[in-house]
């Protein structure tokens, strides 16, 4: 069984949230829902300003508090590392969105739509896709997922669930990166199997000193981060992109 | 080569490893290495449940979400475009990208990168304001009131003239294209265009009247094809059908000048370059220019100059200075540049300056930030010349030959003429001092042209050797010739001096500190830099963008940063300076099966000067009245998009009673552009305006007749290449989805309305030549665009010369290309057609292509030891006779012949442009948020999402200044534009209101908004069809565009300040106020 992780490279970083687009258009989500958001800070004073970038996804933690509180056994820990929701489970008491210290989960307030930011049910937009239905359509991935077959991603989302990264499950189990990772035109997204020496998780992290979010609350994040240092009070958030509605 | 795995031949993770063999050597084989291990396991997957990793869902094309046109990878679900990701055949998207004999199966897994906008492009695809049917005007231009008609209606309208808005109340005729194409012969065409050579030749007044008069003679039977017999050199009537576009790429640019210049006979075909970076080219193109025979002159001169530019080629680089540019957020940077440079940083075999008002997401991983004063980026590289002269940190062995044998001795592929010795005129430099002028001999030379030989004559140029002068051929391969760097003499009572002493004089006008002063940085910090710039050999570069360009010293600036990387040597060298190479569409190479330009059964010449004035020199032409002249006239450039409209609007040098645009919008992109309002909604202005366009934008509104067109997913172009990609490319965009347009038909075919169908259709009606049957001679049709297109496929299919060609396709890649565009309607792919357009013979090379999304050369094939394989390769200009004969039209004086530092801002007639002393204290740039394009992203939700409407930055202290704090709203105001207002119609305008962000990233003083946001038409607002209300999405109009406050020129005054060298159009030398808005 592999054991899935994440690295993210700040040195290498440029803050163009990239991957916060390919998540979006991978993973169909609502409006001001961000699964992969990035950070950036400004930090100093004239001339000797500093600006950097922090892309932060789901951290599947290895301890997640997320799942502890869930009190119908929707949020579960798979063996390969990921934390996943089952949508047929979930009651949507949003007890796990309190419980995350990193705030990666979102409500879903609506019912789903095919895409979220338009209305492709509506004429004029019919009228430009001679009547069909673009974009991608999650449907096609409503299937059940790992040896558990459980239903964590794709067309079973409901309204009033909750939702978050889910390191592109329906991509890995096909041996494919995550979309993020996939998309980054900088690299400074690694995706890969920790019990592998050869992987590029496992190299990055034996050659660089790493860390991770919030390390002291014990949570084990399965994401790690090498290069520049975590945010501090200094840093300003700039380019805030509202996530909430 | 790879080996097959079982029946679906894709690859096993053993044959990864090889097939990373394959994708080439480098220390970055571990990204793509990566990426194709990631395919292995959906390789050996027995029933892949992600349909978009199949190959028989892919189809690979090129974005345009931005000009970069990174490769795309587009997956197709139900005839529906459903997600896009980077193509990994192109280097665009891959270092190294995967070898091009890789099979399409084996990388189905492998999803390359792509910026945000990239992938956002299917909602600008998708867009539920794009257009699908032609719109006519149903109310005054820009009422934004429109009715539906037909195809052919329009295209009959447009052909005939005639009455065409009688309905509306205005009872004008409308002049049509049949009106307009007067002069049909190309004989005659070709006599009249060497009679006016002559008589622009004559430079005296009166002989120049007597030819005229002989022209008037000689042509009297064809006198009323011209638009003034007394002006001949004005062209014929045919010129006054314009042609001109924002985004054209090659493909839609050969099959437009196919129907404006060669067919038609327009000489008004003109780009959109100097609102990007016109400067940058231009510069560019004077240091390239070649002193060479000219076949039409039948004399030696300076020609053939490139426009073009050099980038950094980062990959190799170990120190950039990036000046005006931000490759992380524009300069054609991401995908290509950003893992280059990241790759450099991470291993430490790179750092880079940043020369940037604004700390840009760049200069957040420089090693230096410098915030320079806008317009004074020439002083920052005089500086910095300074610097290396004072302390002899040039590369002198590179910058002493002045010859191609000197450089070939030295393993050099360029060569400059620092040392040819200039002549002074009255203390001005000049000329090049020549053989004759010592009395030494002139070589005679002969050519042949046409059968017949021509004798002409080769004054040699002469460098100063140990204090002798010896003459010498800049490209004689034999004799080797060096000169003396720094020369100040007299030679047979001839003042000369080198061109490197001449520069040397330009950068000593100042101390360093003096010119630290005028940048308003630190001295220290340019002699950092200086430095740096100098110890790394020729693996340094200065890359330089808009930033140093869009100034009314552009051209002045650009020469000097350039010059910069000539000190150091680092042309075609790996690290230094590369330039684009191109597989060529056009067929014009040995070896290629379609040459498109002489496939034509009746090609005429377009001639007379054109309607921005370009490459012409005022003192020529039969207007010369002394100065200043009504207009200027730009010698040494050429698209010049701001001078377009308003020259419409002056009737200067003559009406234009036809235009054509195609996408493109003035009216947003220019600075000032609400001045091109004005003018476009005045039918007296404009008989006939059309626009080509896929939603009703900032500019189309104000058109007679929207033409719907086919976005960047349905339609054939070439995108070519960018100097930063030292890989050979040529990226093919074609179409992977229905077309969203109604279908037509034209020539008897189907075909999706579109620009080819528009042009088509106006060509069928009007029996142009080179078009439907016999378009391309005997037996050869254009009835299709694929019939064009296809034909160009073929030719990069061809490669640049014999043996160059791609392999076949086999049997199963032919599969795939038919199983991959199952869904695309008949109107746009059907296989036997298309096999008919290029013949069996090119078919499968052709189909081997399109598999790809193009052609591209392999990795290993780009470098050759220390240099890059694919060269710029000739002499290279720091100093230029020919700029320095050549006369701003408004002023009469002659512009300088090498880099120099002119103060910015400067009016048309050279004066200064002072705002700040009427209050207007802050300086207004504007820079690039990655996610957005211009006037095409700033509409596209997903896009919207990343940055739902912009921001005006402000420095800290101005913000204390003024009271500002973080989202309060302001409004823009300038000198010319008090109100801060966009006048779109009549009674309504668009306050140029944004919200303040606060930083300490900018320098105090200069405020700054990211392009993109504000629109006020593109879907924004409602518009009226058929007298229905289709309500625009306030969604997209969010958000500030402060064009119109950028400078209004005082002398012209429909035009923004533009550089009268290099024809920039001036986006950052407005001085503004910000001014509080209730919230």
């Amino acid at each position: 069984m592999p054991r899935y992780a994440m690295v993210v490279d700040l040195d290498r970083c440029m803050g163009c949230r990239a991957c916060m687009e390919a998540c979006k258009v991978e993973n169909n989500t609502p409006t001001a829902a961000f699964w992969m958001y990035v950070f950036r800070f400004e930090e100093g004073e004239y001339p000797n300003t500093y600006i950097w970038f922090m892309p932060r996804p789901c951290m599947h933690c290895d301890n997640p508090p997320c799942a502890k509180v869930c009190p119908v056994g929707a949020r579960y820990k798979r063996e390969d590392g990921l934390v996943a929701t089952d949508w047929d489970r979930c009651i949507g008491c949003r007890y796990c969105e309190v419980a995350c210290p990193y705030g990666v989960n979102y409500f879903n307030w609506k019912e789903p739509v095919r895409n979220y930011y338009l209305d492709w049910g509506e004429r004029d937009v019919r009228r430009v896709t001679n009547g069909q239905t673009p974009p991608y359509r999650n449907p096609d991935l409503d299937r059940p997922y790992g040896e558990e077959k459980r239903r964590v991603a794709g067309g079973g989302r409901l309204k009033g669930v909750v939702e978050k990264c889910t390191f592109c499950v329906q991509r890995v189990e096909e041996g494919l990166q995550p979309a993020c990772v996939a998309n980054c035109p900088a690299f400074a997204l690694h995706f890969g199997d920790l019990e592998d020496p050869q992987s590029s998780v496992s190299q990055v992290l034996g050659r660089k000193h790493s860390w991770r979010l919030l390390e002291e609350l014990g949570t084990e994040p399965r994401v790690y981060y090498v290069g520049a240092h975590p945010a501090h009070p200094e840093s300003r958030q700039i380019e805030e992109v509202k996530a909430r509605v | 080569m790879t080996e097959r795995n079982g029946e679906n031949g894709r690859i096993t993770r053993r044959q990864l490893l090889k097939a990373g063999a394959l994708v080439g050597g480098g220390a970055l084989l571990g990204q793509a290495g990566r990426l194709l291990a990631s395919a292995q396991e959906v390789a050996q997957s027995p029933a892949v449940q992600y349909p978009l990793a199949q190959a028989e869902n892919q189809l690979y094309s090129s974005c345009l979400m931005c000009n970069t046109g990174c490769g795309i990878k587009v997956k197709v679900l139900d005839g529906v475009a459903a997600k896009i990701d980077g193509n990994p055949y192109n280097p665009f998207n891959l270092v190294p990208h995967v070898s091009y004999k890789t099979a399409p199966h084996q990388v189905a897994g492998v999803d390359a990168p792509l910026c945000p906008k990239g992938q956002a492009g299917l909602l600008s695809v998708y867009d539920p304001y794009r257009l699908r049917v032609v719109l006519k005007r149903a109310g005054p231009r820009g009422s934004n009131k429109w009715r539906t008609i037909p195809f052919d209606q329009a295209v009959r309208e447009i052909v005939d003239g005639g009455k065409l808005f009688a309905d509306i109340g205005e009872d004008r005729h409308v002049p049509g294209l049949r009106e307009l194409w007067a002069l049909r012969d190309p004989k005659v065409a070709k006599e009249m265009d060497a009679f006016v050579r002559r008589i622009r030749a004559e430079k005296d007044p009166a002989k120049k009247q007597a030819l005229v008069r002989e022209f008037q003679q000689t042509f009297r039977d064809h006198l009323h094809t011209l638009i003034d017999p007394d002006h001949p050199d004005l062209g014929p009537k045919n010129n006054q059908f314009l042609y001109f576009w924002g985004r054209q790429k090659a493909g839609r640019t050969e099959f437009a000048r196919r129907f404006v210049q060669e067919s038609f006979g327009s000489v008004n075909f003109h780009g959109h370059t100097t609102v990007c970076q016109g400067s940058l080219y231009f510069a560019c193109k004077a240091m390239s220019e070649q002193y060479e025979f000219d076949e039409k002159d039948g004399k030696m001169k300076w020609t053939k100059g490139r426009k073009f530019y050099w980038q950094a080629d980062t990959e190799h680089s170990e120190f950039v200075v990036f000046v005006g540019a931000s490759p992380f957020e524009g300069n054609y940077g991401p995908t290509n540049r950003v893992p280059r440079l990241t790759e450099g940083l991470a291993t430490g075999r790179l750092k880079f300056a940043v020369v940037d008002p604004r700390l840009s997401k760049t200069a957040a991983k420089a090693w230096k930030w410098i915030p320079a004063r806008p317009g004074t980026e020439g002083a920052l590289a005089l500086a910095v010349i300074r610097w290396i002269l004072d302390h002899q940190r040039y590369d002198a062995r590179y910058l002493r030959n002045a010859n191609k044998a000197a450089a070939e001795e030295d393993g050099e592929p360029t060569w400059c003429n620092a040392t040819w010795l200039v002549k002074l005129e009255k203390g001005r430099p000049e000329g090049f001092l020549r053989a004759s002028d010592l009395g030494l001999p002139v070589q005679k030379r002969s050519q042949e042209v046409k059968g017949k030989r021509v004798e002409y004559e080769f004054d040699p140029f002469v460098v100063l050797r140990d204090g002798r002068p010896v003459p010498f051929d800049p490209y004689d391969e034999q004799n080797p010739v060096e000169g003396d760097l720094l020369v100040d003499t007299t030679l047979n009572g001839i003042r000369v001096k080198s061109g490197l002493q001449l520069l040397g004089e330009e950068a000593r006008r100042h101390s360093l500190q003096e010119w630290a002063e005028i940048c308003g940085v630190r001295a220290e910090d340019i002699e950092e830099l200086a430095r740096e710039f100098t110890s790394h050999g020729k693996r340094a570069a200065a890359d330089i963008h808009r930033g140093v360009s869009q100034h009314t010293n552009g051209f002045y600036n650009v020469w000097a940063w350039m010059t910069l990387n000539v000190l150091i040597g680092n042309l075609d060298w790996k690290g230094g300076m590369a330039s684009a190479k191109v597989y060529d569409p056009s067929g014009e190479k040995e070896g290629q099966p379609f040459n498109l330009k002489e496939l034509h059964p009746k090609r005429t010449t377009p001639f007379g000067v054109s309607i921005i004035r370009h490459e012409t020199k005022y003192e020529e032409s039969t207007l010369f009245r002394g100065y200043p002249a009504k207009r200027p006239w730009y010698p040494l450039s050429s698209d010049v998009y701001q001078e377009i409209v308003p020259s419409i609007g002056d009737a200067y040098p003559y009406p234009i009673k036809i235009a054509f645009l195609y996408m493109g919008s003035p009216a947003y992109s220019l600075p000032a552009g609400h001045t091109t309002i004005e003018v476009l909604k005045d039918p007296n202005k404009l008989p006939l305006f059309v626009a080509v366009d896929i939603t009703v934008g900032e500019t189309s509104m104000y058109a007679d007749y929207i033409l719907p067109d086919l976005s960047y997913l349905e339609r054939w172009e070439f995108q070519g290449s960018h100097p930063n990609m030292t890989v050979k490319v040529q990226p093919v965009r074609q179409p992977v989805i229905p077309p969203v347009p109604e279908t037509v038909r034209v020539f008897g075919e189907e075909m999706p309305i579109s620009l080819e169908a528009f042009l088509l259709a106006c060509a069928e009606r009007l029996g142009l030549p080179g078009f439907g049957k016999d378009g391309f001679g005997p037996g050869q049709d254009l009835r299709r665009p694929e019939d064009f297109y296809l034909k160009m496929v073929a030719n990069v299919a061809a490669g640049d010369r014999p043996g160059d060609a791609v392999p076949d396709a086999s049997d199963e890649e032919v599969r795939l290309f038919l199983q991959a565009r199952r869904h695309l309607p008949k109107s746009v792919f059907d296989p036997e057609k298309w096999k008919r357009a290029v013949g069996e013979a090119w078919w499968r090379k052709v189909v081997y292509v399109l598999n790809r999304g193009g052609r591209f050369q392999e990795y290993q094939k780009a470098f050759k030891g220390e240099q890059l394989a694919n060269q710029y390769g000739t002499l290279v200009s720091i100093y230029s006779e020919k700029v320095a004969k050549t006369k701003n039209s408004m002023t009469g004086k002659p512009f300088p012949g090498l880099p120099a530092y002119i103060p910015a801002p400067r009016d048309a007639l050279d004066r200064p442009v002072e705002d700040e002393k009427a209050g207007y204290d802050l300086h207004l740039i504007t820079y690039r948020e990655v996610s957005h394009t211009k006037s095409r992203t700033g509409t596209n939700y997903w896009l919207l999402a990343l940055l739902p409407e912009n921001f005006v930055l402000v420095h800290r202290q101005d913000a204390e200044r003024l009271g500002l704090k973080d989202g309060d709203l302001v409004r823009v105001t300038s000198a010319s534009n008090p109100d801060g207002m966009w006048p779109v119609l009549d009674g309504h305008s668009k306050p140029m209101v944004g919200r303040v962000r606060v930083t300490e990233g900018i320098r105090p003083g200069v405020v700054a908004f990211s392009l993109g946001h504000g629109h006020w038409a593109y879907g924004s607002v409602d518009l009226v069809i058929d007298g229905k209300v289709l309500k625009g999405d306030a969604r997209r109009g969010r958000g500030i565009h402060a064009n119109a406050a950028m400078r209004v020129d005082p002398v012209l005054k429909n035009v923004c300040l533009s550089d009268p060298a290099g024809a920039s159009a001036v986006f950052y030398d407005t001085r503004v106020k910000l001014v509080r808005e209730a919230s």
